[in-house]
């Protein structure tokens, strides 16, 4: 899993702004018939369908259910770059969030929390990341629930650290592992929590977390 | 929380101290007196895309000018202004600094950080606050918790102690027109928990890069001081207090490397050749400015040094 700050720097590269990509959207979408989104599908070009804006997201979302598993692939990476909020992509994307393929698997869990701010994603997400078989599909779970759920208010971001801290007490170490990281990288804190403590020590941090989580939503 | 109010009644009754001497004073900005140099023992201005920082005589807390700081949504960027003071990883930290708000319901972000940089972890951010519907908010236990309802165009005054090593602080803010603080909390955790957590900057920003923020907001007599005296070397040169040659470990790429021993034995006009020459294929070339600005401050050419010093560390000059 990813280690940097959740933060990183202060400042980093900012998303479009929904305001502008309307703006944008509404030039363009006249001017880009579905064989100019294809073209800018096949190559891969996110700098070309910003400039398209989010016009261009009925057809990639056609493309996406017509294609195969490596378009479907780079539909789903695009769509984690441009990181506009759309139900119509989030529920193509989300048929194939069980799928075995370890490259679209990967892409569309990274690409759910950047078109979604749906509850459901984040349910989604966290069962993959408890209980999928494949420690590789858990790991990329915990990430994108990390660093991709973009569109989430404070209050929304709440159902992500109760999973987190659920897990915690999950019998899978590995489990409990990306779960502390990615509490570690959401808060700057363990609480003193180690995924291979022995389980009495385990349940001390747990019992701190579970009082943090009170103070937070109490916060809200 | 009496040690913030008496330590500031002795900041506010002494005159500005002169700066090889011992002082509690680690920074100072009224923006009124003109000491308002970047670099980096100072502070940066980042004006990136249509955002601004400026010195600004529309509002103020004292004197006759503020900074004002602007952020424009959708511009894919923000404006910063960024301060910076020697580590400080024990004892306590008072900061004092003047808050204004135009509209209360667009975020802004101010904090205290260490060299962790702005993030939760330990070394990173100590202090920070941020709005959010309306509300100024302080971030503690990494929890952000509700302060009280900003109104806009009013004067609010933050004093806070830090106490480094325990990693908490007192809060205290005072509304302008009103006597009694408006908010008075002791002892709360630091913004991430971490006890001893180093403070090294602070900073004022619009978001946080979510480009969403339409914020304009003041701010005047930014104070950080220490609880107690300490002897900052004095500045060599505006914003600096060593010439950057003189004190930083000889880079690999040797145009560099031989113009840092020209400048070290004075030799300005071959140090300048050199620094201009790796200039040239440098992908770094912060430092090669810097150094640049070094010799022409050395050479008498006030207005050059300004001009490279300022391509890295920005101006509050009006734009």
């Amino acid at each position: 899993m990813k280690t940097e700050a959740y933060m990183g720097r202060w400042r980093h590269p900012g998303l479009f702004g929904t305001f502008l990509l309307a703006l944008l959207a509404g030039s363009a979408a006249f001017a880009s018939p579905p064989v100019r989104i294809a073209e800018l599908v096949e190559q891969d070009d996110a700098a070309g369908l910003r400039a398209v804006g989010p016009a261009a997201i009925p057809e990639m979302v056609r493309l996406y259910q017509a294609g195969d598993t490596a378009q479907r692939t780079r539909i789903a990476n695009l769509l984690y770059q441009l990181s506009w909020k759309s139900n119509e992509a989030a529920n193509a994307l989300v048929r194939d969030v069980r799928t075995q393929d370890p490259e679209l698997r990967i892409a569309v869990q990274y690409a759910l929390g950047r078109v979604s701010g749906d509850p459901n994603v984040v349910e989604i997400l966290l069962q993959n990341m408890m209980r999928d078989p494949n420690p590789l599909f858990r790991d990329k779970a915990a990430c994108a629930l990390t660093y991709d759920q973009v569109h989430l208010s404070e209050a929304e971001k709440v159902r992500i650290y109760e999973g987190m801290i659920d897990a915690l007490a999950s019998e899978e170490p590995q489990v409990r592992s990306i779960a502390i990281q990615s509490l570690h990288i959401y808060t700057g804190q363990t609480k003193g929590f180690h995924p291979i403590a022995p389980p009495e020590k385990r349940q001390q941090s747990i019992a701190r977390w579970k009082e943090w989580l009170a103070e937070y939503k109490a916060s809200l | 929380m009496r040690r913030a109010a008496l330590l500031l009644l002795s900041f506010l009754a002494a005159t500005p101290a002169v700066a090889a001497e011992p002082s509690p004073i680690l920074v100072s900005y009224s923006f009124d007196d003109g000491k308002t140099d970047t670099g980096p023992d100072t502070f940066s201005v980042f004006r990136n895309a249509k955002g601004n920082v400026q010195l600004s005589n529309a509002f103020r807390a004292s004197g006759y000018q503020s900074v004002e700081i602007r952020d424009v949504a959708g511009d894919s960027d923000f404006p910063e202004l960024q301060g910076y003071f020697s580590v400080r990883r024990d004892g306590w930290l008072v900061i004092h600094f003047a808050l204004l708000v135009t509209d209360p319901e667009e975020e802004l972000n101010i904090a205290l950080a260490g060299p962790g940089w702005f993030s939760l972890y330990e070394d990173g951010i100590s202090f920070w606050l941020s709005t959010r519907d309306g509300h100024l908010l302080h971030t503690t236990d990494s929890i952000p918790k509700r302060l009280l309802r900003l109104k806009p165009f009013t004067w609010y005054g933050i004093d806070a102690d830090y106490d480094i090593v325990r990693g908490r602080y007192d809060l205290r803010i005072f509304e302008e027109g009103i006597e009694k603080p408006v908010v008075s909390l002791t002892d709360v955790p630091n913004a991430g928990a971490h006890p001893g957590s180093a403070v090294s900057m602070f900073s004022f920003i619009g978001d946080k890069g979510e480009d969403r923020s339409n914020v304009v907001y003041y701010v005047d007599d930014v104070i950080v001081a220490t609880d107690r005296a300490i002897q900052l070397p004095p500045f060599v040169a505006p914003g600096r207090r060593q010439f950057l040659a003189d004190v930083q470990p000889s880079p690999p790429a040797p145009l560099e490397r031989q113009g840092d021993a020209a400048f070290r034995k004075r030799d300005l006009r071959e140090a300048q050749r050199l620094y201009e020459e790796a200039l040239k294929t440098a992908e770094e070339k912060s430092s090669l400015l810097l150094k640049l600005a070094d010799v022409a401050f050395l050479r008498g050419d006030l207005a050059s040094e300004k001009a490279l010093r300022e391509k890295i560390y920005g101006s509050l000059d009006p734009r």
